[in-house]
């Protein structure tokens, strides 16, 4: 044990941007949310991604698996028809999210956030944007990846492949603003990260297998609409050019709505934790 | 260097607290549904080291928690180093520091991580908050375990490193809620000497939040007592102390109502009389307790101030307390 409490002669400590605090809990967040089951999650992602593109743009393999049709932005739309890609971004979704704030209502290091000089809505932006880097990365860098494959191996001409590549972007971020809003929801909701996770994958699959069976025996596809990951399809669809089962305007509004929605109850959540816990 | 950063901004020197009050409170109230957490609090305290005392449940945590304005009142207002808490709050906790009661520590990281991780959040620039985390791990005395994760350190060394992190950006005012709870006499006595050294430092206040009354006898010169959300006292400890001392107690051998009798010839006022006398200290002095103990052909075996505690007063002033009515 030293002697004296450590302090400086060369005069006060200086103090960084109130952004640059936020910024340290998104990066300190990112590193924590990259592990290996997250990288795995995101590797498949990709691969499926990859995989897809390039079978349904490579001109060879389009005269094939679409009988001789030539290569169109809807041939892009692929990871946004796959079962397989949906579920692991289910997954993805509440192993990346469910600990964002929960984790630290559990180990109530959340009392040491907000005493230090960050307000609520600071701590609540930097956890959703250190889950929502790693959606994105999910949802936005393969496709970006795939589109410049299929430019340069898949002879796709620049105009479709800045087309497709746009639309990767703005569907992946819209699905990366949605999820990572409801993931934050969830996980402001218990103090368990394992519940938070389960809930996050519960809500998403139930919300969808009951859409699926209420439209089976209405026959309308309104019943849809309460799916997110229903109305995220019917909004990729719309955006690679594809009709959806449901009007993607609409789709698009509900996406919003539930959005802000999950961002203010959780905003309000933190507000609470301080007290409850 | 981080000096020549264009993004990092200094901030003028906020350590000089003499001129003001370290906290000024007036009416504050906190209430969580129908449960009273303060009522009604007035208080101004000065800088220095304060302690904070009263039984589990008293309303110290909750009032802690509206100083660092992570609470907001129900009624009232709070100043702290003379900014308000619900409008100043976030600039505010640049200069304060707070050690939590419960464990909050993230297990996962090293201990050197997460102090450096506090200090950043609290504003420091990446290099001086890990040079500050290092300087103040080697303070509390865990330079040699400072790489090793949270999860494998000992009860003591967590609350070493909950102490670390409030201090790390170098508060003027630091809150410490129960900051020697489950340690054993070994950890307690090296919290507390940590706490004597930081106490010592200029410009620094230290608030103290503690059931464990004889933690602050020796360590606080301010003493604010709290009991169901309610002031008790608030005052400098030596004044507080003295006013226990203006009482006495006498034990006696002998025919005690007889001696009570000699007492009030003499004018000395018996405040009770049961195995022992307790009397007003009298203006006359002492002596004259031995003239009445001589006349009563009594012996006095012991005579002494009423309180020479802090924890004697405390059960004073508590109501329910054993040693007489509240103050």
């Amino acid at each position: 044990m030293s002697i004296s409490a450590p302090r400086y002669t060369m005069g006060p400590l200086a103090r960084e941007p109130r952004w640059n605090r936020v910024r340290v809990i998104v990066f300190e967040g990112l590193m924590r949310r990259l592990g290996a089951l997250n990288i795995v999650l995101i590797v498949l992602g990709s691969l499926i991604v990859g995989v897809e593109v390039v079978l349904f743009t490579t001109p060879a393999f389009v005269q094939i698996t679409s009988f001789g049709a030539t290569v169109g932005l809807s041939n892009f739309a692929t990871p946004y028809e796959s079962v397989a890609y949906l579920l692991l971004a289910t997954l993805l979704v509440a192993s990346a999210g469910a600990g964002a704030i929960a984790g630290d209502v559990a180990n109530r290091s959340i009392a040491l956030y907000l005493s230090r000089p960050i307000s609520p809505l600071d701590y609540l932006i930097g956890k959703g944007s250190a889950v929502g880097l790693v959606l994105a990365i999910f949802f936005v860098i393969p496709g970006i990846g795939a589109c410049l494959f299929a430019f340069v191996v898949g002879n796709v001409s620049i105009d479709l492949a800045a087309l497709a590549m746009g639309a990767f972007v703005g569907v992946g971020l819209l699905a990366t603003v949605v999820f990572s809003s409801l993931a934050l929801l969830m996980s402001s909701l218990t103090r368990r990260p394992i519940f938070a996770g389960a809930a996050i994958f519960g809500v998403l699959v139930t919300a969808e297998i009951l859409g699926a069976l209420v439209q089976g025996v209405t026959r309308s596809s309104q019943s849809l609409f309460i799916s997110p990951i229903a109305d995220v399809l019917a909004v990729g669809q719309a955006a690679f050019g594809l009709t959806p089962a449901v009007n993607a305007g609409e789709a698009l509004a509900i996406l919003l709505i539930v959005t802000g929605v999950s961002l203010v109850i959780a905003y309000l959540r933190v507000r609470q934790v301080e007290v409850v816990g | 260097m981080e000096g020549n950063d264009p993004s990092v901004r200094p901030q003028p020197h906020k350590g000089r607290v003499e001129l003001m009050d370290l906290i000024r409170t007036d009416g504050l109230s906190k209430r969580y549904g129908t449960i009273v957490g303060l009522s009604g609090l007035t208080v101004a305290v000065p800088p220095g080291t304060i302690a904070l005392v009263g039984p589990n449940g008293a309303g110290k945590s909750t009032f802690l928690r509206l100083l660092l304005g992570l609470l907001e009142p129900s009624a009232g207002t709070a100043r702290v180093l003379g900014q308000d808490v619900t409008d100043r709050g976030v600039a505010l906790r640049e200069q304060v520091g707070y050690m939590p009661e419960h464990d909050c520590l993230i297990p996962t990281m090293t201990g050197i991580g997460f102090v450096a991780y506090m200090g950043r959040l609290s504003g420091l620039p990446k290099n001086q908050a890990f040079g500050r985390a290092h300087d103040v791990l080697q303070f509390v005395g865990l330079r040699e375990e400072r790489y090793r994760k949270i999860s494998e350190y000992s009860v003591g060394m967590r609350q070493r490193v909950k102490l670390a992190q409030a201090i790390v950006h170098d508060p003027a005012l630091t809150l410490l809620d129960e900051p020697t709870a489950g340690l054993d006499p070994t950890g307690r006595a090296e919290m507390l000497a940590l706490l004597k050294v930081l106490s010592a430092t200029k410009d620094r206040s230290l608030v103290l939040s503690t059931h464990l009354l004889p933690d602050v006898e020796g360590l606080c010169d301010y003493l604010v007592v709290l009991n169901d959300g309610r002031l008790l006292a608030a005052a400098p400890t030596k004044e507080i102390l003295a006013r226990g001392r203006s009482e006495l107690v006498v034990r006696v051998k002998g025919d005690l109502p007889r001696f009570v009798a000699a007492l009030s010839q003499h004018g000395v006022a018996v405040r009770s009389a049961r195995h022992e006398v307790r009397i007003d200290r009298p203006s006359a002095g002492e002596r004259v307790l031995f003239e009445a103990a001589a006349e009563a052909e009594c012996q006095i075996r012991y005579l002494g101030p009423a309180t020479s505690s802090i924890e004697e007063l405390f059960l004073q002033l508590v109501p329910g307390g054993t040693s007489g009515a509240p103050a």
